[in-house]
């Protein structure tokens, strides 16, 4: 029974089944997302052009990347970008998600209200509170001038300009990560508060010891997600410093605007892609490192 | 051991779906050769048919023709029925395909240069001409095409190839000009520019302009890098951004100098032009189009853009202001034929009857071409005395707007960057600016090297 069991080919199992209904979107996969990060491996070697045929030249442009000023800069604004965006985010995200996971009134409207950021367009976001940050007429420094404070030219001072854009991701993204948050607080389950107070536990001690503790598995995705997307930023950069110039470009680039502007305004894919290499790279390392220090603090059960 | 298997089993079906794919090649191949012959028996059928519809003397011709202006739709339509109505030009087709300008190039590069699906007719710029002229894309034109007296000269060099022939048909001209909102030179009691301003003259009239309370400035200087911008004083101050067949960066020069500091000065010491912060706010040209501002400089296409923002009467033109020469930068498009066009005679004859004044009439209710018998049309169209882009056109120097070839993206890069910290800082002296500009020069050289 049992060699015939062994015997019966592998077309016939359920894995097979398995991995054909897997196939469809691991072809895909393969296709346009892990062919294309290897073979920017190679263009990364080449010197190409938007249009024609490359030309292997070695390690010239990560030589050449490194020699310029400017892969620093985009590297340092990533990071900056990165530290910011993502324990604030994060941060307000889980708050948010505490409170909304209460018994609060209009519930179901808050919750719609955080999540719509995360479902508008980028460009639309980005056009809109350009005009929020108007010095004059955007609604920013008015409010600012309710309390006595002349608002600076958020969009026209590089001191401002990056900060601004962060605010704005922050503000796009806390609905996202809030529901994932608010997902994982429902699986927490009401046994424990009671418990907690019974015990005499201070709602902020039940946050900080049950609830906390309890959703580290989705804390640790979204902040791994909120990582990747940092370090990957580009929609929101690009709509801002497209309609600015000068040292405000140079205030707000991110690597990923490197490697679209080296790509597509210069025209060099190979350089780009350079740069692209990096960026893996660097995502690679960051990620692995976060896995690393996984379980020293999500607990999955 | 469990998560090998898994991997391993992952990986045979990747492998066991290449190999469906490997097999399916062949068959996809047969399948091609097999079309490929029904089309090539097609093909002589067609052959034989046309050989015998030209015998009859009416051989069935279809043109492809590329552009990107979806304000021409019309316009082309009705030059391509006027072309048909003619005598023995009804068996010629002519497919026009408007594509958007993002697309454009990189649609018509391609077709170019495979010859896969290549237009016959296409439009180009001067930007792309200065590249597709030498690739040998370009048709070179028969003589006796274009009427070489109708034209402007300065047009007309920028399309002669080496061999001294002329590769297409100059439709629209672009030269920059002096746009000014006449009731706000009525309400200041002041008397309408004109030709033979000088920087100073203008300088004054937009001091004079300039509301106390800045609802109004007198001129709305674009800090952009489009037409009518920073690159317009240059050219005005007797340099230019850069030399860009040699890619040298020219904007540093002494002479350069005097138009970005005379600039600086009608922003930072007279406040006539909204400052450099509040110009990444507001961008481009929206204080003037939104009657805020009293003068701007523009291409011909503007003024129609600013008389149906404010309306045509109180949209004026006069020719810029002289600084060191009196110059203006322009742009040239025009309609050229494909090198490898299969249609050689028809091409050359459309593009015949594009260039001839009952053609260029036609265009000419769209934007402003470049036969100068036909200003009139575009004149009546649009509703505004444009005398003063035919005056500039024959007295000044007219220098071509050649972006974006070979380094130039990066230039202009750096190019806008300095435009931005020169215009963004308060307390610039002149030797500031010229420290400021030298820097950005430095960089450009750097990058040809």
């Amino acid at each position: 029974m049992n060699e015939q069991k062994r015997k019966k080919p592998f077309y016939q199992t359920d894995n097979f089944w398995g991995y054909l209904f897997v196939s469809p979107l691991v072809v895909l996969m393969l296709i346009f997302s892990v062919g294309p990060i290897f073979f920017s491996f190679y263009m990364s070697l080449t010197e190409w052009k938007l249009s024609g045929v490359g030309h292997f030249i070695g390690l010239k442009n990560f030589q050449e990347l490194f020699s310029d000023d400017t892969i620093w800069l985009e590297l340092k604004n990533s990071m900056v970008y990165t530290v910011f965006k993502v324990p604030i985010g994060v941060a307000i995200s889980l708050v948010l998600a505490y409170f909304l996971n209460q018994k609060v009134p209009f519930k179901g409207m808050f919750r719609v209200i955080y999540f719509l950021p995360s479902i508008t367009m980028t460009v639309a976001i980005g056009l809109v509170w350009r005009y929020l940050f108007n010095s004059q007429y955007g609604i920013v420094n008015v409010i600012l001038g309710w309390f006595g404070i002349t608002g600076p030219f958020w969009m026209a001072d590089p001191k401002y300009f990056f900060a601004a854009i962060i605010v704005v991701a922050i503000w796009q993204g806390i609905g996202y990560d809030m529901i994932i948050l608010l997902a994982g607080l429902q699986n927490v389950p009401g046994v424990y508060y009671e418990a907690a107070r019974v015990e005499g536990a201070s709602p902020f001690q039940c946050f900080k010891s049950i609830t906390v503790p309890l959703i580290t598995p989705s804390l640790f995705f979204v902040i791994i997600m909120e990582f990747m997307n940092s370090l990957k930023v580009f929609d929101l950069i690009y709509i801002f410093i497209n309609a600015s110039f000068g040292p405000m470009e140079k205030a707000a680039r991110t690597m990923v605007y490197g490697v679209y502007q080296k790509a597509f305004v210069y025209s060099r894919m190979g350089y780009a892609s350079a740069e692209a290499v990096i960026l893996f790279v660097i995502i690679l390392a960051v990620t692995l490192i976060q896995f690393w220090g996984e379980r020293r603090w999500v607990h999955y059960d | 051991m469990k998560r090998f298997k898994k991997w391993g089993a992952m990986l045979l079906t990747a492998g066991m779906i290449f190999s469906l794919t490997a097999c399916s090649q062949p068959e996809k191949e047969t399948k091609t050769t097999q079309q490929a012959a029904e089309s090539k028996e097609q093909n002589g059928q067609e052959e034989t048919q046309s050989q015998a519809a030209s015998g009859s003397g009416e051989e069935a011709v279809s043109l492809k023709l590329f552009y990107w202006d979806a304000l021409f739709s019309e316009e082309i339509d009705e030059l391509i029925k006027a072309y048909n109505a003619q005598e023995g030009n009804a068996n010629v087709t002519i497919e026009p395909t408007q594509l958007p300008w993002a697309e454009y190039w990189t649609k018509l590069e391609t077709t170019l240069a495979t010859g896969d699906d290549a237009p016959d007719i296409f439009w180009v710029n001067l930007a792309h001409l200065v590249e597709y002229l030498p690739a040998g894309y370009m048709l070179p034109l028969e003589d006796g095409v274009v009427d070489l007296d109708k034209y402007s000269d300065t047009a007309m060099d920028l399309l002669k190839g080496e061999d001294g022939s002329h590769y297409g048909v100059p439709f629209l001209l672009d030269p920059n000009v002096l746009i000014y909102n006449k009731a706000m030179f009525d309400e200041a009691g002041l008397s309408y520019p004109s030709n033979d301003w000088t920087w100073e003259d203008f300088r004054n009239a937009a001091k004079a302009l300039t509301k106390e309370d800045k609802s109004q400035y007198g001129y709305c200087f674009r800090t952009d890098t489009g037409q009518g911008s920073m690159h317009e004083w240059l050219v005005m101050a007797g340099s230019n951004e850069f030399d860009y067949v040699n890619s040298v960066p020219l904007f540093a020069q002494d002479d350069a100098l005097e138009g970005w500091s005379f600039v600086y000065d009608i922003m930072y010491q007279d406040g006539s032009t909204p400052t450099g912060a509040q110009m990444t706010e507001i961008q481009g040209d929206t204080y003037f189009q939104s009657g805020q501002a009293a003068m701007v400089f523009g291409a011909p296409p503007k003024i129609v853009t600013y008389a149906e923002a404010l309306g045509a009467e109180k949209i004026g033109v006069s020719m810029l202001p002289t600084g060191a020469r009196r110059a203006c930068s322009f742009s040239v498009c025009s309609m050229a034929g494909y090198a490898k066009t299969k249609y050689n005679t028809q091409v050359q004859s459309f593009l015949k009857f594009a260039a001839s004044k009952e053609g260029m009439n036609i265009l000419s209710k769209a934007g402003l071409t470049a036969h100068l018998d036909c200003f009139d049309v575009y004149e009546q169209n649009i509703g505004i005395d444009v005398g003063a882009i035919k005056e500039t056109l024959e007295q000044s120097t007219l220098v071509p707007i050649l972006y974006s070839v070979g380094h130039n993206s990066e230039f202009q890069t750096a190019f806008n960057s300095c435009i931005g910290e020169v215009y963004l800082t308060t307390d610039l002296d002149k030797d500031g600016i010229k420290k400021v500009i030298q820097n950005y020069a430095d960089q450009c050289t750097a990058l040809t090297k």
